[in-house]
C-alpha cells in the first residue's frame, strides 16, 4: 500500500511524449484553494512550528540584545581588528543577500523561461528572498558604527552639505541592494494580491475580513485586471531578471574594484551571481522540504519540483567549483607575484581549514546530486543542502577575511578570530530569518494559488 | 437547470422585496469550469453586449479578444519611467558629485558614465518597477473597497473555483428579462441580480476615519518642526540628539591636569628629541659659525669665564677669532668674539643670488629699503608718524655692518638684532643665506669701481648720468 501511495506521489519519471503532472492527488481548483488557505485558516498551527518559533524567536531576541550591545559600546565588540577590517558581518551580508537570489530567479527567469514547475515554490521563494535580503542588510547596517548617521549613505541632503561619493562601489551596493529589496517586496505583494482576495472571500471574521480586504485592494479577477495584471507581471520579470544578476553583481563589485590580491579579478561577478543561485536554491530546499511535510503540501510540491530544485544546485555548483579552479590558473597564468602568494596562501596559509571546508562542502557535496536516489529522497536532499550552505557560508568567509589577513604590508599580518558577538549575531540572524518566515507560513498564502491552478490541465486550453 | 435558476431568483426577491428594491447594479452567471465560461463567453459577445466582464480565479486565456479588451498601456508606463529613472540617476550624480560638491577621489574624474552606470540601472530598474505594479493598480481603478459584487455570496467564489459572467446595467441593450435569458441559454448554474450599492454601505469602518486625519495630523508635525527651526536662527549651539564626537572625555590646550605632576595638559617635549627632519648638525650652515655654541661653551668652561644668554667669552678666549679686530667701539659686543664664518657655507652662483634677491625684496625691503639704506616704507611711515619707540635700521653701508662676518650678518637674521625679530623660522636656512649674498651684493655696489665691472659691460656705462 505504501509502495502504490510512494509510486502515485513520485512523478520524477519521464513518460516520453507527455508531460509529467505536477499537481498530484487528484486536486482541483476547489481542492487547492482549500488546502492552501486552511494553513492561514486553522485556529492552532502545528506543534511543530510553536516549537520552531519559540526557538527562532528566542535566537531572534538575542540578536536585538547583541545589536543594541553593538551600537552602545562600538564595532569594536567584534573580532573584526587591523588588517582585517570586513569580517563575519560582511561575510553574513554577502551570505543573506545570495540566498535571496533564488526566490527572484525562480520568480523572474524561471517565468520567462515558461517553467511551469516554479509556481508552486515561487511565493515561497520569494518571501525568503525578502527576509534573507532582511537579514543581509542589518549586517552592513551595524557595521557603519554609528548607526545614527547611516542617512549619510543616502544622496539626502544633511547639515554638512556633503553628497555621498558615487564613484565608490560601496555605494553601488547601497543602491542595488536597497533597489533589490524594494522591487522583491513589490513583486511578492503584487503576486499576493488575488490569493489576498481569495483570503478576503473566504474569511469569516471582521478582523481577518479587513486585513485581507485591504491587501487584496478590491479585487474581483475581471478578465480585465488579469489581462493587465499578467503584463504587469511579465514586465515585473522582465525587470527583475536582470536586477537580480546586477545585485550580486555589485555586491562582487565591492572587492573586485579594490585592489586587494584575491579580491581584484574580472571572474567575481559571474562566479558571485552563480555562487548566490547555488546557495539560494540549497535554503529553498532545506525549508521547502519541511514546510510540505508540516503543513501538508506534498501534492502541491511534488517530488519533481524538488529534484528540479536539485538538479539546479548541480549545475550551480559545479560552475562554482569552476571558479574556484580558475581562479588558481588565473593567478598562475597573471605572473603576478602577488596574486600568486594570494591564492597559495588561501589553499596552504594559515584558513586552509577554511579553504577545504569550503572546497568539501561546494564543490564535493552537490556532487552526489547526480545520482537519482539523492535527487528524489527529501532527508538526503536536505543534508547536501545543508552542506551547500555552509559551504557557501565559508566561500565569502575564505575570499574576505584570507584576502585581508595577508595584505601588502607583512608587518600588519594579522589572524581574525571571532568573538561570541560575532557567533551571536550570525545565530540570531538565522533565528530572524526562521522567525519571519514561520511568520509568513502560519498567516500568509504561501503558494500561489491562482497560479497553480492556471497550470492544472483541466484548465489550460478549455477551448 | 431552469429549476435552480429559479429558486436563485425566488431568494433574491425574498432577500430584496421589491418595494424598497435599488437600482439593478448587475446580473451575473456562474459556471464551473473554465471551458465552460469560455463557451459562454463567446456567446455573449456574439450578441453584442458591450459592458460586460469575466471573472475567474486565474487568467482564462482566449477571454481578452471576446471582451475586445484593447491591449494595455502599461509597458509604455514602464519605459518612461525607466528612462525617467536613468536620467535622474545620471543627472543627480554629476550635479552631487562634479557641481554641488566636487571633490577629488584618487584623481577620478568627477563625473564619468562608466562610474555612474551601476546606479543609473539600478534607478532604472527602480523607477520602472514602481511605475509597473503602480501602474497596473491604477489601470485597474484599484484600490476599490467597495463594489456591489461582492455583496454576492456566491461572487466570493469567483476568486476560488468558480467562473462568472457579469452583465453591467449600464450596457445600452441591458434588460433584466433578456439577459435573464441570455444565461439560461449559456446553460449557467445559477444567476443573480446585483443592487447597486447603497451610499452607506460603501463606507469606511467608522474608526478608520479619525484614525486616518490624526496620523496625517500627526505626519505633518516634523515638517512643521523643521520649518519652524529652518526659519528661526539661532546663535544658540546645535542641538545633539546624539552626541558624537562633539563631547569627548579629553584635555584642551592650556588648562590644568592633576593627572601630571607640574600640572600642565601641554606635554614638554622629552628631553633630547629632534624632529624628524629637523636634525641640525652642520654649524656653518645652520648657527653661522665654525663649530657649534656647544664647543664654545665648553671652551668657555674651560677658561671659567662669564657666559650670558646671548654672549660668549671675553675677546681674548678665543685667539682664533681675533684676526679681525673691531674698531674702537667700548664696550665690545660679546657676540663678536664668536667663531663666525666669513665664507659662505653654500654655493654662490648667480641662481643663488637671483633668489636672494627676490627673498630680501620680500621679507626684508619694507623696513631696510631696497637698497639697504634703512629707509623701507615702513620705516619713512614710523618716522613720519614720529613713532618714538621705533629704531632706524642701520644702514647695511654703514662701516661696522660691512666689517661684520658674514656668520654673524646670518645670526641677526635667524635671531634677531635690537628691535629686529628674529626671521629663522620664517625663512628657510637655505634663504637666509641667499638673502646675505644678496646683502654682500648691495654693499659691494657702493664700492665698486671699473675693475669690478666687466669689460664688455664698460662701454654701456658710459650712458650712465653722472652724480
Amino acid at each position: 500500500m505504501s509502495a502504490l501511495i510512494n509510486d502515485l506521489m513520485n512523478n520524477t519519471h519521464e513518460v516520453p511524449g507527455k508531460r509529467a503532472s505536477l499537481v498530484l492527488g487528484g486536486l482541483n481548483n476547489s481542492s487547492i484553494t482549500d488546502r492552501v488557505c486552511e494553513i492561514a485558516e486553522a485556529p492552532t498551527p502545528p506543534r511543530a512550528w510553536y516549537i520552531a518559533f519559540a526557538v527562532s524567536s528566542s535566537l531572534t531576541l538575542m540578536l536585538f540584545g547583541l545589536v543594541g550591545y553593538l551600537i552602545f559600546t562600538g564595532v569594536g565588540v567584534w573580532g573584526n581588528n587591523a588588517p582585517v577590517f570586513w569580517a563575519w558581518d560582511i561575510v553574513n551580508f554577502v551570505f543573506w543577500v545570495g540566498i535571496g537570489h533564488a526566490g527572484t530567479l525562480i520568480s523572474a527567469i524561471l517565468f520567462l523561461f515558461r517553467q511551469n514547475w516554479r509556481t508552486s515554490i515561487n511565493r515561497f521563494a520569494e518571501a525568503m528572498t525578502i527576509f534573507a535580503v532582511i537579514c543581509a542588510g542589518l549586517f552592513p547596517t551595524v557595521h557603519v558604527g554609528r548607526i545614527w548617521v547611516i542617512y549619510w549613505l543616502l544622496p539626502l541632503p544633511n547639515q554638512n552639505a556633503i553628497w555621498p561619493n558615487f564613484r565608490s562601489p560601496l555605494l553601488w551596493d547601497v543602491f542595488a541592494v536597497t533597489t533589490y529589496a524594494t522591487v522583491s517586496m513589490l513583486f511578492w505583494y503584487m503576486g499576493m494580491i488575488p490569493d489576498f482576495a481569495t483570503f478576503r472571500d473566504r474569511a469569516k471574521t471582521r478582523n481577518r475580513q479587513m486585513i485581507f480586504g485591504t491587501l487584496a485592494l478590491g479585487w474581483t479577477g475581471s478578465a480585465r485586471q488579469w489581462h493587465r495584471y499578467e503584463k504587469a507581471y511579465l514586465l515585473m520579470a522582465a525587470l527583475a531578471t536582470p536586477l537580480v544578476i546586477s545585485v550580486h553583481t555589485v555586491v562582487s563589485f565591492d572587492f573586485a574594484v579594490s585592489q586587494v590580491p584575491g579580491w581584484h579579478t574580472t571572474i567575481f561577478p559571474p562566479y558571485f551571481v552563480a555562487g548566490a543561485v547555488f546557495s539560494g536554491f540549497a535554503m529553498v530546499v532545506t525549508l521547502m522540504v519541511p514546510a510540505r511535510e508540516f503543513f501538508g503540501l506534498r501534492e502541491l510540491v511534488t517530488l519533481r519540483h524538488l529534484e528540479n530544485m536539485t538538479k539546479i544546485i548541480l549545475l550551480t555548483g559545479t560552475m562554482v567549483g569552476y571558479a574556484y579552479a580558475m581562479e588558481f590558473f588565473t593567478a598562475w597564468y597573471s605572473g603576478n607575484r602577488y596574486e600568486q602568494f594570494a591564492f597559495m596562501n588561501r589553499a596552504f596559509g594559515p584558513y586552509a581549514w577554511a579553504y577545504w571546508t569550503m572546497v568539501t562542502c561546494n564543490v564535493i557535496s552537490p556532487q552526489f546530486f547526480w545520482f537519482k536516489k539523492f535527487r528524489t529522497t527529501p532527508w538526503l536532499m536536505v543534508i547536501v543542502c545543508i552542506f551547500v550552505n555552509i559551504g557557501m557560508w565559508f566561500e565569502r568567509f575564505v575570499i574576505t577575511v584570507t584576502s585581508l589577513s595577508r595584505d601588502f604590508l607583512p608587518s600588519s599580518w594579522g589572524y581574525y578570530q571571532p568573538t561570541f558577538v560575532d557567533i551571536g549575531m550570525l545565530i540570531g540572524s538565522f533565528g530572524l530569518f526562521f522567525t519571519l518566515f514561520l511568520l509568513f507560513c502560519r498567516y500568509m498564502p504561501i503558494v500561489a494559488i491562482s497560479e497553480v491552478k492556471s497550470i492544472l490541465p483541466e484548465n489550460q486550453n478549455p477551448h | 437547470m431552469s429549476a435552480s435558476n429559479a429558486i436563485t431568483e425566488k431568494r433574491e426577491k425574498e432577500h430584496h422585496p421589491v418595494a424598497a428594491q435599488p437600482a439593478l447594479s448587475a446580473m451575473i452567471a456562474e459556471f464551473p469550469t473554465a471551458g465552460s465560461v469560455l463557451a459562454a463567453a463567446t456567446r455573449v459577445s456574439e450578441a453584442g453586449w458591450s459592458d460586460w466582464d469575466v471573472h475567474s480565479p486565474f487568467p482564462v486565456h482566449g477571454i481578452d479578444s471576446l471582451l475586445r479588451i484593447r491591449s494595455t498601456k502599461l509597458p509604455w508606463f514602464t519605459l518612461t519611467a525607466g528612462l525617467v529613472g536613468i536620467v535622474v540617476a545620471f543627472v543627480m550624480q554629476w550635479w552631487m558629485n562634479a557641481v554641488d560638491y566636487p571633490f577629488w577621489i584618487s584623481g577620478k574624474p568627477f563625473f564619468a558614465l562608466e562610474a555612474a552606470a551601476p546606479i543609473a540601472f539600478e534607478m532604472m530598474i527602480l523607477f520602472a518597477a514602481i511605475a509597473t505594479i503602480g501602474g497596473m493598480i491604477l489601470l485597474n481603478r484599484l484600490p476599490r473597497f467597495s463594489n456591489p459584487l461582492f455583496a454576492s455570496e456566491r461572487f466570493l467564489r469567483a476568486t476560488s473555483d468558480r467562473f462568472f459572467i457579469v452583465i453591467s446595467a449600464n450596457d445600452p441593450k441591458f434588460d433584466h428579462d433578456r439577459v435573464m435569458q441570455l444565461f439560461q441559454e449559456c446553460s449557467a448554474t445559477a444567476i443573480e441580480t446585483c443592487l447597486a450599492i447603497d451610499a452607506r454601505e460603501g463606507r469606511w469602518p467608522s474608526l478608520v476615519t479619525p484614525i486616518i486625519v490624526v496620523a496625517g495630523v500627526l505626519a505633518l508635525v516634523p515638517p512643521a518642526l523643521i520649518a519652524q527651526k529652518r526659519s528661526n536662527p539661532t546663535d544658540l549651539p546645535r542641538f545633539h540628539v546624539i552626541t558624537d564626537m562633539d563631547f569627548q572625555p579629553k584635555f584642551k590646550p592650556q588648562r590644568t591636569s592633576r593627572l601630571f605632576a607640574d600640572g600642565r595638559v601641554m606635554r614638554p617635549q622629552s628631553a633630547g628629541t629632534i624632529a624628524r627632519g629637523e636634525i641640525q648638525l652642520d654649524s656653518r650652515l645652520h648657527q653661522g659659525m665654525e663649530y657649534g655654541s656647544r664647543e664654545v661653551a665648553a671652551i668657555d668652561r674651560l677658561n671659567v669665564l662669564p657666559i650670558s644668554a646671548q654672549g660668549g667669552p671675553s675677546v681674548t678666549s678665543n685667539e682664533g677669532v681675533q684676526k679681525n679686530p673691531m674698531p674702537a667701539v667700548p664696550p665690545p659686543d660679546p657676540l663678536d668674539a664668536l667663531p663666525w664664518v666669513k665664507e659662505f657655507p653654500i654655493s654662490v652662483t648667480l641662481k643663488t643670488m637671483k633668489r636672494g634677491q627676490e627673498r630680501y625684496n620680500i621679507y626684508c625691503s619694507s623696513c631696510h629699503g631696497l637698497a639697504g639704506d634703512g629707509d623701507g616704507l615702513v620705516t619713512r611711515r614710523a618716522l613720519d608718524l614720529e613713532q618714538g619707540t621705533w629704531i632706524k635700521p642701520t644702514s647695511f653701508h654703514a662701516e661696522n655692518v660691512r666689517n661684520q662676518p658674514v656668520g654673524q650678518l646670518f645670526h641677526s637674521v635667524t635671531n634677531g638684532v635690537r628691535k629686529m625679530p628674529g626671521y629663522g623660522d620664517l625663512i628657510p636656512v637655505e634663504d637666509r643665506w641667499a638673502i646675505l649674498l644678496y646683502l654682500r651684493a648691495l654693499q659691494q655696489s657702493r664700492r665698486a669701481d671699473l675693475q669690478d665691472v666687466p669689460t664688455e659691460l664698460i662701454p654701456s656705462l658710459q650712458d650712465l648720468p653722472k652724480e
